[in-house]
C-alpha cells in the first residue's frame, strides 16, 4: 500500500536524519524503498529525478532540516462564515 | 515585469473593497504537476488562489489534490486551535498565466473547499519570496509583480 511505503520512508529519513544533517543540510532528499536515492539542490531537480527513476511513486522528498510541522494558516483555521460566499 | 490586479471589480467596474476584504487578494492559477516518464501529460485544472501572507508555506486543498492524482510526496503535522493532525504533502505545480510565473513545490494538503473556503490553493510566503506586493486598502486594489520562475 503506498501509504505504508511512505511511512516507511519517512522511517528511513528519520533513522538517518542526523546523518544527513551533517552532510546534506539544506539539500532536498529523495528516499525510495527505504533507502536513500540521492540529495539535490532545488525540489524541482529531486521531484524530476524521482519521477524518472520512480514514475508517481511511492517516494519520499523531504528538505533536510526543514520543519515537519506548522501552523495552520489562519485563513484557513478562523474564516468567517459570512466570508464563505 | 507582469502585473496582475489581486482585487475584485464590482457591476460597474469600480473596485470592490467588500469583496476584497471577504475573498483576499485572489488570482487564477493553473494546477498541475510533472510530466509521467512516458510523456503523457498531467492532469490540469484552472482555479483560484488566495495570495495569503499569514501562510509559511503553499497549500492544496485536498480533494483537488486527489482528483488530479497528485503525487503524495510526504506527510506533516499541521497544528491549529483544535490540535495537530497530520496531512499528506504534494509535488504541485502552480502557473500563473498573469505573472508569468509558476512555483513548483511541496504542498500541504487542508480542506479548504471543504470548510468552505473558494480558493483552492493558497500562496504562502515561499512564493512571495519571488514578488513584490502592494495591497492598497483604501483604494480596494492588490497589485503583484513577480521578475522570476520558483523552482
Amino acid at each position: 500500500m503506498a501509504g505504508s511505503e511512505l511511512q516507511e520512508n519517512i522511517e528511513a529519513f528519520d533513522a538517518m536524519r542526523s546523518t544527513l544533517e551533517e552532510h546534506h543540510l539544506h539539500k532536498y532528499v529523495v528516499f525510495h524503498d527505504r533507502a536513500l536515492v540521492g540529495a539535490y539542490d532545488t525540489f524541482h531537480t529531486a521531484a524530476r529525478e524521482a519521477v524518472r527513476r520512480f514514475g508517481s511513486g511511492p517516494y519520499l522528498i523531504r528538505q533536510v532540516g526543514a520543519a515537519g510541522n506548522m501552523p495552520m494558516p489562519a485563513s484557513v483555521a478562523f474564516r468567517p462564515h459570512h466570508a464563505s460566499r | 515585469m507582469p502585473l496582475a490586479d489581486l482585487g475584485f471589480l464590482d457591476q460597474a467596474g469600480r473596485p470592490d473593497p467588500t469583496l476584497l476584504v471577504d475573498a483576499g487578494p485572489t488570482i487564477e492559477v493553473v494546477v498541475s504537476t510533472l510530466a509521467a516518464p512516458d510523456g503523457l501529460p498531467p492532469p490540469t485544472r484552472t482555479t483560484h488562489a488566495l495570495v495569503d501572507t499569514g501562510a509559511a508555506q503553499s497549500c492544496i486543498d485536498d480533494d483537488l489534490a486527489r482528483e488530479l492524482v497528485l503525487p503524495v510526496i510526504d506527510r506533516m503535522t499541521v497544528s491549529g486551535a483544535a490540535g495537530a493532525r497530520q496531512h499528506d504533502v504534494y509535488a504541485v505545480r502552480v502557473e500563473i498565466p498573469s505573472l508569468e510565473v509558476g512555483q513548483f513545490g511541496a504542498f500541504a494538503g487542508v480542506d479548504l473547499a471543504a470548510g468552505g473556503q473558494p480558493h483552492r490553493i493558497l500562496l504562502g510566503r515561499t512564493f512571495l519570496q519571488g514578488t513584490v506586493m502592494i495591497y492598497d486598502g483604501i483604494r480596494a486594489q492588490v497589485t503583484i509583480a513577480s521578475a522570476r520562475m520558483n523552482g
